[in-house]
């Protein structure tokens, strides 16, 4: 892999990673200029094309396996807090879904319109796969003990 | 739970970030078990008292 894990910290503010080091910002830059070079250059369109699609995938697995490595390394305390936050914003994250779904189906009734399920159906769908999430989830912890 | 692990380490000069790393935990983590912040969990108590070669009872209690 290119980037390495102690470059980088668990973000604090949304999910992913965090700059901890310089050279993680020397990583995000390179990938930058590869991008902005990408396109600068003389090529077929198709060419740079591919050529972003390829770089987009190796940035994904190369992100995807600092974010494990990174997370993996914190400790029982430095868990609990990340394990506490993720609640939070789940918590308050379906919340907020309810409170607009109530809005939209409020306001739908009282100009006698059926809700919009472009608007309904996202935020209904998202409230139902995330509670299929925590069930299943409690159900292997449950097995695993 | 009260504990004796600042006096234990300043018993074997131990610096917190020498002792971080022997319990593969965060400096951070260390102060806030020090400062009686933090409880740890059974396996990093265990794990305490193999450090210092003493038994839990003897570095936390209730």
């Amino acid at each position: 892999m290119i980037g390495k894990p102690e470059w980088f910290r668990p973000r604090k503010f949304g999910w992913g990673l965090g700059i901890r080091t310089k050279e993680a910002i020397f990583y995000i830059a390179a990938i930058i200029a590869i991008v902005f070079l990408l396109v600068a250059l003389p090529l077929p369109h198709e060419v740079k094309l591919i050529g972003i699609a390829v770089l987009i995938l190796i940035i994904l697995a190369d992100t995807v396996h600092i974010m494990m490595k990174v997370y993996s390394r914190l400790d029982e305390r430095e868990q609990k807090h990340q394990l506490l936050a993720e609640t939070n914003a789940s918590y308050i994250g379906v919340a907020v879904l309810v409170l607009n779904l109530a809005y939209f189906i409020i306001t739908a009734s009282f100009a006698n319109q059926e809700p919009d399920p472009m608007i309904v159906f996202p935020i209904l769908s998202t409230l139902v796969v995330m509670a299929l999430v925590k069930g299943a989830t409690l159900l292997y912890v449950e097995r695993k003990g | 739970m009260k504990n004796h692990l600042k006096e234990m380490r300043a018993k074997h000069a131990m610096t917190q970030e020498e002792l971080a790393r022997r319990l593969k935990v965060s400096r951070q983590t260390v102060i806030a078990i020090e400062t009686g912040r933090y409880d740890p969990s059974l396996p990093l108590a265990f794990r305490i008292s193999k450090v210092f070669k003493l038994p839990i009872e003897k570095i936390f209690s209730g």
